[in-house]
């Protein structure tokens, strides 16, 4: 009874080890497709700004017909309760959770001796 | 066999596998109780617990006033050795001086390095563009392949070579506001403009991270936060715009160089900086060809020079503001007048009679802003000169800007014929930038605004607009309406070149002779011209400089035509109506 007692034990705590362990090493591969597409993100922000530059634009422009407008071509117009836009335009996104590090609780990383360490310390101090 | 003989063995194996957990236990029990084992034995562990991640936070972006990207980032990569997997030193250097055009030599004696506890990886090249990374890969890759077809063929082994992707400066728009953006190629590290200025808001100090080896101990690591991001007062049209006539200005008459700054006076914020020469951004290897020693990085704020006549208008709305003369006061123009002991002359050595303080300044005579500088006198005439900021630096949010000089009563150099000469601005130096805040007094109701290129910091997702402010005022409003006046009715009267069809604009010209070590030189100027817009209620205000123009010396000829370009340009781009246009359309809103 003992030695079955103690197998299926070591086995559900090889099981959940390991189980911890995966997903340890899948947190750490995440970690770095974060900063992996952090850095893409910056990288795809300036190739779409070199796509969007004034040189690009330009040259855009003039292939569809289009050329720089003269001050005697435009005609301004009195629009009633027209609003001009803000001059700049931003787009931004709130930061929504204070920059800090996210603690993950004791369950998810300690060892079963940790836990049985952590429980008799509190059973002794608050009993 | 007897089974007797197998006994012992059988006792032996049991034995062991018996006291193998128990001396296990032992030891943890030994190590427990032992505090001092279990530090060492934890400290020990931890050693190999973590390792360093160095982890440089993206520099902050820099935008225009319309949220173009001016200077953004990059992938870029290093490239390095791992020493201890280096097996043939001479096909790395072989392939990566061939195809990232490095030098041999190098590779190979950083490669040949022998691996120790103090020598893992050496660096061989950093911030290599993706399409050399692409053809380093592919060319990877392909030995790979017939390597592993045929071994006996592979001619090259690169084990050892580390790519690393990390961010790098880029620069969208290349030459485009080059003056006023600085560069940042190295991490944390800016020159020049800007990318120098706002250093410490752009970079963020190198990190270091030390993540779990051991997976049970995977936590999430802390978001760090990337640079600042700038918002800058120019619009990219109106920069590139005004550079385009820079250059256009240069070729046309013949100049060495030629500046042009553009500001909003109502507020100081910078709408443009133009000047020669530019460079590419995305490839500073033409720096040193460019900006020889002696020739600064912008002009128009490192650069100062005598601007000569333009200087005029200081002078004539100082004067009106102390009360020393008024528009219809009268001066007899001799053609000569004598100040400490020098004879000053006008500019075309002729005595233009009878002139009230608008002839003055419409035909700048050197004699006659000469004898108001001696009505004010040099007591209320430096003075003045200091509140509009001659000889300090206006402030402005550019590195490596210069203050120009203004000599004062009581330097060593001052001489009292110097209050005549300044009167006209000689023996005086300022930078274009100086002269355009100066001036900017007269086109705001006498007040200067801190002249400023950002307007805006975007921290975390947070924008922090930067505000405008009154830096001085050293005329009262009526004076600058006056001056404004006058300026504009010269202009109509000579029926200058700087004058724009639809839009009334106040302005001077100034052609200034240039110092040398033994006088001034008789053949080459500094031709300029200020102006600002409408009269009425100025938008803008442009101040034009072309060094030693070769096509006619007279700011008159060659940069009023620059100043009307300009002007057309600039009410086109910032959408300003002629004037009759946007009095019908305030009436309609009124």
């Amino acid at each position: 009874m003992v030695v079955v007692f103690s197998i299926l034990f070591a086995t559900v705590y090889l099981h959940i080890s390991a189980r911890t362990a995966e997903v340890g090493r899948q947190i750490q591969v995440m970690q770095n497709e974060i900063d992996e597409l952090d850095r893409m993100n910056e990288d795809l922000r300036s190739q779409l700004a070199l796509i969007k530059s004034s040189e690009q634009m330009e040259q855009r422009a003039e292939a569809l017909g289009f050329k720089p407008v003269q001050k005697d071509e435009i005609t301004f117009l009195s629009v009633p309760g027209y609003m001009e836009p803000p001059v700049m335009v931003y787009q931004h996104q709130a930061v929504d959770k204070p920059p800090g590090k996210t603690k993950v609780p004791d369950e998810y990383t300690e060892s079963l001796f940790d836990w049985m360490r952590r429980k008799a310390t509190f059973y002794l101090v608050v009993r | 066999m007897n089974e007797n003989a197998y006994t012992w063995r059988y006792s032996s194996l049991g034995l062991f596998i018996f006291l193998l957990p128990v001396m296990v236990t032992l030891q943890l029990i030994r190590i427990q109780v032992n505090p001092g084992w279990v530090k060492e034995v934890m400290e020990f562990g931890e050693r190999f617990e973590k390792e360093a991640q160095f982890i440089d936070p993206a520099r902050g972006q820099i935008l225009d006033r319309k949220g173009n990207l001016l200077a953004g980032n990059q992938i870029v990569y290093e490239v390095g050795i791992d020493l201890p997997k280096v097996v043939d030193p001479r096909s790395i250097a072989t392939v990566l001086s061939s195809i990232l055009d490095i030098d041999y030599e190098d590779v190979y004696s950083a490669a040949s390095l022998e691996a120790s506890e103090s020598a893992v990886y050496a660096v061989v090249a950093d911030y290599i563009p993706q399409e050399k990374i692409d053809k380093l890969n592919i060319f990877m890759e392909q030995l790979s392949s017939e390597a592993s077809g045929s071994p006996e063929k592979g001619l090259f082994n690169l084990a050892g070579i580390v790519i690393e992707p990390h961010l790098g400066r880029l620069y969208p728009e290349r030459m485009i506001g080059s003056n006023i953006i600085g560069f940042s190629h190295l991490p944390n590290v800016g020159y020049f403009g800007v990318e120098e200025q706002y250093n410490d808001m752009l970079s963020r100090p190198r990190e270091t991270i030390w993540v779990p080896v051991n997976p049970l101990l995977a936590e999430e690591q802390t978001d760090l936060p990337s640079g600042s991001s700038l918002i800058l007062t120019i619009d990219r049209a109106v920069q590139k715009s005004m550079e385009e006539l820079v250059d256009e200005a240069v070729v046309e008459t013949g100049s060495d160089s030629a500046t042009i700054v553009v500001l909003n006076p109502k507020n100081g914020e910078i709408m443009a900086l133009a000047t020669t020469p530019r460079m590419d951004l995305n490839d500073i290897s033409e720096y040193k060809n460019l900006f020889p020693q002696g020739v600064p990085y912008n002009r128009t704020i490192g650069q100062d020079y005598e601007p000569g006549s333009v200087f005029k208008v200081l002078t004539m709305a100082a004067a009106l503001d102390a009360g020393a003369v008024t528009p219809e006061t009268q001066f007899v123009d001799t053609g000569v007048i004598e100040m400490g002991g020098l004879r000053i002359y006008n500019w075309n050595m002729g005595a233009w009679g009878p002139q009230s303080m608008l002839g003055c300044l419409q035909h700048s005579l050197n004699v006659c802003l000469a004898w108001v500088s001696k009505q004010m006198g040099y007591e209320n005439f430096y003075p003045y000169m200091k509140a509009f900021g001659i000889g300090q630096l206006t402030g402005v949010d550019l590195a490596w800007e210069v203050s120009g000089r203004l000599k004062i009563p009581g330097d060593g150099d001052w001489y009292e014929a110097d209050l005549g000469t300044n009167a006209f601005g000689q023996g005086v130096s300022a930078t274009p930038l100086q002269m355009a805040v100066a001036i900017s007094a007269l086109a705001n109701q006498g007040k200067i605004m801190t002249p400023h290129i950002v307007k805006a910091i975007v921290n975390e997702g947070y924008i922090r607009e930067l505000g405008s402010s009154v830096m001085r005022v050293p005329i009262k409003p009526e004076t600058a309406s006056t001056i404004t006046e006058m300026l504009a009715q010269s202009l109509e009267i000579e029926a200058s070149d700087a004058l724009v069809t639809g839009y009334r604009v106040a302005g001077k010209t100034g052609t200034a002779e240039i110092p040398t070590p033994y006088g001034y030189t008789t053949n080459e100027t500094n031709a300029s011209f200020v102006g600002w817009g409408p009269a009425d209620d100025p938008q803008f205000l442009i101040y034009i400089w072309l060094e030693r123009p070769s096509v006619s010396p007279w700011g008159s000829v060659v940069a009023s035509p620059v100043f009307r370009e300009a002007v057309e340009r600039l009410v086109v781009l910032i959408d300003l109506p002629p004037d009759d246009i946007r009095h019908q359309l305030d009436q309609n809103t009124q």
